[in-house]
């Protein structure tokens, strides 16, 4: 992955080309070696290429091959992983390089307007919607229905926030209280600027190759074992928000194909998609990983830290190291990777991993994408 | 078919490749100074959109003072906003229904931001409000007045306060706003 | 079991009218800084592959078809010749192929032009006064034959 950073100077073309290059070194693989390429990036509106998959592709190692771009929103990070599953799961492909890449700063004068465009013309966009309206507005029924509070929700932040400061790659890591969180600036009530991850330009890939030639290529392969995908109605506002439904549809649909019954006991970690604080505790409950309303309580008890028995987001997740859009759910799944294999340095949790979980989430409160992870 | 990989890490003689994270941040003062090259660019995308024929007649509704909503006789929900089809038992609906202007809050939020980033002279309160008359659960989207933020509470009854009649056009800004009732 | 709904007459639907404005400032990328420099000092600059050796006419971070990092610069001299080209009334469009570098540059032909252009033709860069460069593609004003 490259760094993630407000603004980079690399294209998102340059980014695309840094990540995937990683990734093949890494792999001891050069580009001829891939027999396909699978992109994800978000809503084209942000740096005004209207056929943003087929401008990136050059910089994924999509020249001549067969190529395709997929789409959920933030859902994105994991979904191209999920695609690029497919490509092997079929035999369609031995090798298949899977790439996720944001470059959200040239929307002027904020990237967030971006997202304006995404709502319902006639009905919405007229009130002068905001992106950060439906967060609020999920946060604030989550709170009520489950009676969760500010400080149980800004116990998240503090949580990411510090692991990021092992990640060498993050955008925003920071030693920061309770108190600070709370304090910060009201954006959108209850949601308050340390609430928030920051916008991001980066990069990150994966390499996903079939089982014969993953035994040949390394001693210890990590595995994917279970996949899970599902998006909900867009007519969002005939939902209840306070519970993700197509999050957990999606998580059983992984947990199925990965046999696992007990998702609390057979998980040993996971990277929770954490664009708010508040989410990384309602993605947790849709996941299984926690009953309903009782996410905040295993946060409180430590639990979820780096050296607790259900470590969540060790990487420091969007809160501590950036967002990306499409990126991010790949750095997610990186980090998965990382720990599986011992590889993530001061972020490796202390309990010994053989399964992780990486999720992400996006468009109107609508799509989870779930990836189970084993040695 | 055998299980699948997630990517390694290839290094069969032992010697461990260093991972490096590539990337070039611009400062802020690069970035307002623009002492490296930057190209801009400007679009006004213009539209005109096909409503459809169900938002066209809740628009048509709206404008004649009324909130309209569709039922599908097979599931038996009646859904606002209006859709020509039941998108969970994906047929045509049935029949329209004229519902009430007053709801209950199902949520909100006090936005200090407008949807460039920039900070709002005064705050706007949202909501989602579920409409009377329409299936548990059936909200629209909409803004709140006449109340102090601070008040606002998640099962507060509201009724829509329209614009006079010679200002509707047939859009969700014909209500100009949702307003508290008094709890009998 | 048939639905009554279909579309009835033309004043129920409707057209909703709406814009959106949109406003960029992009960062042209590590590679072009290189590209948009030699503009300004009225050079047209190649980016050499080190594995196939292929010369491109535009600003690469990497080649394309062997995915290495470029870091070999070539200046090209900003005569070629008229790969291809499109007329709409006074304006020419031209497609410029260079020698001994893969892919064309488009850009347009001076105005008015003397005779019809042809494939083959030599045309070659005029650049803008020094003090009105600015590292932009219009740094070069037109292409001329010669």
């Amino acid at each position: 992955m490259t760094l993630f950073r407000h603004r980079m100077l690399e294209t998102g073309k340059e980014m695309a080309f840094e990540a995937a290059r990683m990734a093949l070194d890494s792999a001891g693989l050069e580009r001829k070696d891939v027999d396909a390429v699978v992109l994800g990036s978000a809503p084209d509106a942000f740096d005004g290429f209207h056929m943003k998959g087929e401008q990136l592709l050059d910089g994924a190692g999509g020249f001549r091959k067969p190529y395709t771009r997929v789409f959920v929103g933030g859902g994105t990070g994991v979904f191209v992983p999920i695609a690029a599953w497919w490509h092997v799961a079929s035999g369609l492909a031995d090798i298949v390089l899977a790439v996720g890449e944001e470059k959200m700063s040239p929307l002027q004068p904020h990237p967030q307007y971006a997202f304006w465009t995404i709502f319902d013309q006639f009905l919405e966009r007229p009130l002068g919607v905001t992106l950060l309206w439906i967060f609020a507005l999920e946060m604030r029924r989550y709170m009520h229905v489950y009676n969760v509070s500010e400080e149980d929700i800004a116990l998240v932040a503090v949580k990411n926030k510090a692991n990021a400061l092992d990640h060498p790659a993050a955008q925003l890591p920071a030693r920061i209280t309770v108190e600070d969180v709370l304090k910060s600036e009201p954006i959108c009530a209850p949601v308050k600027r340390l609430d928030v991850s920051p916008t991001s330009d980066g990069a990150a890939a994966v390499v996903l190759a079939s089982e014969e030639l993953a035994r040949k290529l390394t001693d210890t392969p990590v595995w994917i074992t279970g996949v899970g995908w599902n998006v909900d109605t867009t007519y969002w506002t005939n939902r209840d928000l306070c519970y993700p439904e197509y999050l957990e549809k999606a998580a059983r649909m992984a947990y199925k194909m990965a046999h696992i019954t007990n998702p609390r006991k057979e998980i040993d970690f996971a990277e929770v998609y954490d664009p708010f604080d508040y989410k990384e505790l309602h993605h947790m409950e849709g996941l299984l990983l926690a009953g309903k309303g009782e996410a905040p309580k295993l946060t409180r008890e430590g639990v979820t830290q780096r050296d607790g028995d259900l470590p969540i987001n060790p990487s420091g997740g969007l809160l501590g190291v950036g967002n990306p859009i499409a990126a991010a759910g790949v750095m997610k799944v990186a980090e998965v990777f990382w720990q599986l294999r011992g590889e993530a340095g001061k972020r490796q949790v202390k309990k010994p991993v053989n399964r992780g979980l990486a999720q992400a989430w996006g468009d109107l409160m609508q799509v989870g994408t779930v990836v189970i992870m084993e040695r | 078919m055998g299980r699948l990989d997630a990517g390694w890490h290839g290094c069969n003689n032992g010697e461990v490749k260093r991972l490096k994270f590539a990337g070039t941040p611009i400062s802020p003062e690069e970035w307002r100074n623009e002492s490296v090259f930057f190209k801009k660019e400007e679009f006004d995308l213009k539209y005109a959109w096909d409503t459809g024929y169900a938002i066209a007649k809740f628009l048509e509704g709206l404008k004649a003072g009324k909130i309209l909503g569709v039922k599908c006789n097979r599931c038996e929900r009646i859904l606002v906003p209006p859709r020509m089809f039941c998108e969970k038992c994906f047929r045509k609906v049935d029949e329209w229904v004229t519902l009430r202007d007053t709801g209950t809050v199902n949520t909100f939020s006090v936005s200090y931001v407008n949807n460039d980033a920039s900070r709002r002279e005064k705050p706007l309160v949202v909501a989602v409000i579920e409409i009377h008359g329409a299936s548990p659960g059936m909200g629209i989207l909409h803004v709140l007045g006449e109340v102090e933020p601070s008040r606002v509470r998640v099962g507060m009854q509201v009724k829509a306060v329209w614009k006079p009649e010679n200002e509707r056009v047939g859009a969700i800004t014909d209500i100009a706003y949702f307003k508290p009732i008094e709890v009998m | 079991m048939t639905s009554e709904f279909r579309y009835t007459n033309s004043e129920e639907v409707r057209v909703w009218k709406d814009h959106i404005p949109l406003k960029y400032k992009y960062s042209i990328g590590v590679a072009a800084q290189k590209f948009s420099s030699a503009l300004k000092e009225g050079k047209l600059l190649g980016f050499k592959c080190s594995s196939c050796s292929k010369v491109y006419a535009l600003p690469l971070l990497f080649c394309p078809e062997c995915f290495k990092e470029i870091r070999e610069y070539v200046e090209i001299k900003p005569e070629g010749e008229i790969y291809s080209f499109t007329e709409r009334g006074e304006e020419v469009v031209i497609a410029v192929k260079f020698p001994d570098t893969y892919g064309v540059l488009i850009h347009k032909m001076k105005k008015p032009l003397a005779g019809r252009p042809r494939i083959g033709q030599k045309v070659r860069a005029v650049f803008k006064k020094k003090e009105e460069r600015s590292g932009d593609i219009t740094d070069i004003l037109w292409f001329e034959l010669f």
